[in-house]
């Protein structure tokens, strides 16, 4: 077990060096002067603003500096936004996106799981072949696609809830739908297949040959055994919402960290989206990481793999 | 498969893309970037079939275009990602031990690095345009598929017809390419066809956030992106761009269900 764990947070701990080294030198890499603008800046100011930046001293002593920094917790400031940090976005903005993205974890695990559990028990039948199909739309249906597809039907056309913008509960409802369709397609395609092999086992007939109806032998017997894959698969789960999350926020102006992002790209404010990179990396890796472990606790049998 | 009804169904939408993406620009009167300041928003009609934009640029044109370069793309990706997939999947499944172990720490590496993000880093590097999204989506798009090839082949090596090749003194390279490569197609073929819609996807969410395809080129993601802010009173400026990407990727997800399900025993039954 300790072999099995020391060697996953290795393989982390060497990911994540690689993300910051290749990110911190690549940033670095790009040809041309983050200050250059509309005006001409006076020599002196240049001067002084990359000595505040730390760009006039060699690339090493950066990057030491920047790994120095990360491990105190500091992810550097932004250019564009001058005075504010990126761990000043992250403070404001991750509430934000999490709470959009546990909602989407609330509303696409019990739903993907409902849908894939039906349709293995309607095997072959056309329950089955419209739940399968709904999912394959749900993965296929791009989450840019769907928001405007949500923004035009409910707000443009029904004037039901507020087309964009944070505040009340109301404004979540549309992002968390958009946000949690390809996950509840993909949980659903999962949950099936998984169900649809343990319904098959031995177990499963001695109970129904007792005599338990299928839905309990379903949900009591069977399900216990077909979640855990969907378990291992929580990891490509959170970064689908975090992926999501850029677009979502995006087009509906929400001012969380995906939205940020997508900022810090359209103004090349490089230091941003190196530290936003860095962090949104991290927090993956260690969600990977997080889910790897749960499920070996949970299925020992995994361990020995 | 053959009784696979939406296989056949996926197919055959596949099919008349293809061919409108091959013929369409070559039979419409406009070009894709051809301005009619006169006729700007046009509705759909009998002058412009999907409408016009604001610059009064003939949709139907621009998504037959903008299926060129979605295939073009999401296609050239996945077979680049097959090719070094298979390569690194067999060349360690094949040596194992030490290089093996090896090798698939690498991917293992590689693979925790977030898809989208490396894929946004590397664009942003390197400055818009096709070769650079190939390669961005490349650059950890391999893993997969080498994973795929490796499992595949550790499985199949165990067979006596490989023993009986390496028996008769068949070299290493014939024994890969000859023998085992060959006998894993099923699940590769399975892969590239499931690579396919999310390198499209991927070219359009980069093109979407201005990363990808740059004007005056049709993407599929830029026409969305232009769509979304005139959606109230050109909702067709949005709905045909729309549309096409989700009826790609939409079939392409089908058929390589399909051929997983088909080609898989284990769910076959």
């Amino acid at each position: 077990m300790f072999g099995f764990l020391f060697k996953k947070a290795l393989i982390l701990l060497i990911s994540l060096w690689c993300v910051v080294t290749g990110t911190f030198f690549l940033m670095h890499a790009i040809p041309g002067d983050p200050f250059i603008g509309d005006h001409a800046i006076p020599e002196e100011i240049m001067r002084s603003l990359s000595a505040y930046y730390g760009l006039d001293q060699p690339l090493w002593v950066q990057y030491t500096k920047y790994l120095k920094g990360l491990l105190g917790g500091d992810l550097g400031p932004s250019i564009v936004y001058q005075g504010r940090t990126v761990n000043q976005f992250i403070a404001d903005g991750l509430p934000i996106s999490a709470r959009l993205g546990f909602q989407a974890l609330c509303v696409s695990i019990p739903c993907g799981v409902l849908l894939g559990t039906w349709a293995a028990m309607k095997r072959a039948r056309w329950q089955d072949n419209f739940a399968m199909a709904l999912s394959t739309v749900g993965v296929s249906v791009p989450s840019f696609v769907l928001s405007s597809l949500l923004q035009l039907i409910f707000c443009v056309k029904l004037h039901l809830l507020p087309v964009a913008l944070w505040g009340s509960f109301e404004h979540t409802i549309l992002p968390t739908i958009a946000l949690s369709a390809l996950p509840t397609a993909f949980i659903a395609r999962l949950t099936r297949s998984n169900m649809v092999e343990v319904l098959q086992q031995d177990y499963i007939r001695t109970a129904l040959a007792k005599g338990i109806p299928l839905f309990k032998v379903a949900l009591r017997h069977a399900l216990r055994n077909a979640l855990l894959p969907v378990i291992a698969y929580l990891g490509p789960v959170a970064s689908h919402i975090l992926t999501g999350s850029f677009m979502v926020e995006k087009i509906f102006a929400i001012p969380g960290l995906g939205a940020w992002m997508i900022h810090s790209i359209n103004g090349r404010d490089y230091p941003m989206i190196l530290g936003l990179t860095v962090f949104f990396s991290a927090a993956l890796m260690i969600s990977l990481f997080i889910v790897d472990l749960l499920y070996s606790v949970l299925d020992p049998r995994i361990r020995h793999e | 498969m053959s009784k696979n009804r939406p296989a056949i169904i996926a197919a055959a939408i596949l099919l008349f893309l293809f061919s409108m993406a091959l013929f369409a620009p070559l039979f419409s009167s406009y070009s894709y970037s051809e301005i009619h300041l006169d006729l700007k928003n046009a509705e759909p009609g009998f002058l412009f079939w999907f409408g016009s934009d604001e610059l009064g640029r003939d949709l139907f044109t621009r998504v037959w275009w903008g299926a060129r370069i979605s295939l073009f793309v999401g296609i050239t990706a996945a077979l680049i990602d097959m090719g070094l997939g298979v390569l690194w999947g067999s060349i360690a499944a094949y040596l194992g031990g030490k290089v093996e172990e090896t090798m698939m720490r690498i991917c293992d590496i590689l693979y925790a690095i977030p898809y989208l993000l490396s894929v946004i880093l590397l664009t942003v590097i390197r400055g818009p345009g096709i070769v650079t999204i190939l390669i961005a989506m490349t650059f950890t798009g391999w893993i997969n598929m080498a994973r795929i090839v490796r499992s595949q082949i550790l499985q199949l090596k165990q067979n006596d017809y490989i023993t009986a090749a390496r028996a008769i003194g068949a070299s290493p390279m014939r024994i890969v390419f000859r023998h085992l490569i060959p006998n894993a197609i099923g699940p590769i073929i399975a892969g590239v066809t499931l690579t396919i819609p999310t390198a499209i996807f991927t070219e359009a969410f980069l093109s979407f956030l201005g990363l990808g395809i740059q004007a005056p080129a049709a993407s599929w993601g830029v026409m969305v992106n232009d769509g979304l802010s005139a959606m109230r009173y050109y909702p067709w400026r949005l709905f045909f761009p729309a549309l096409m990407i989700t009826l790609t990727m939409f079939s392409f997800n089908l058929l390589g269900n399909a051929l997983r399900d088909a080609l898989d025993p284990r769910l076959k039954r």
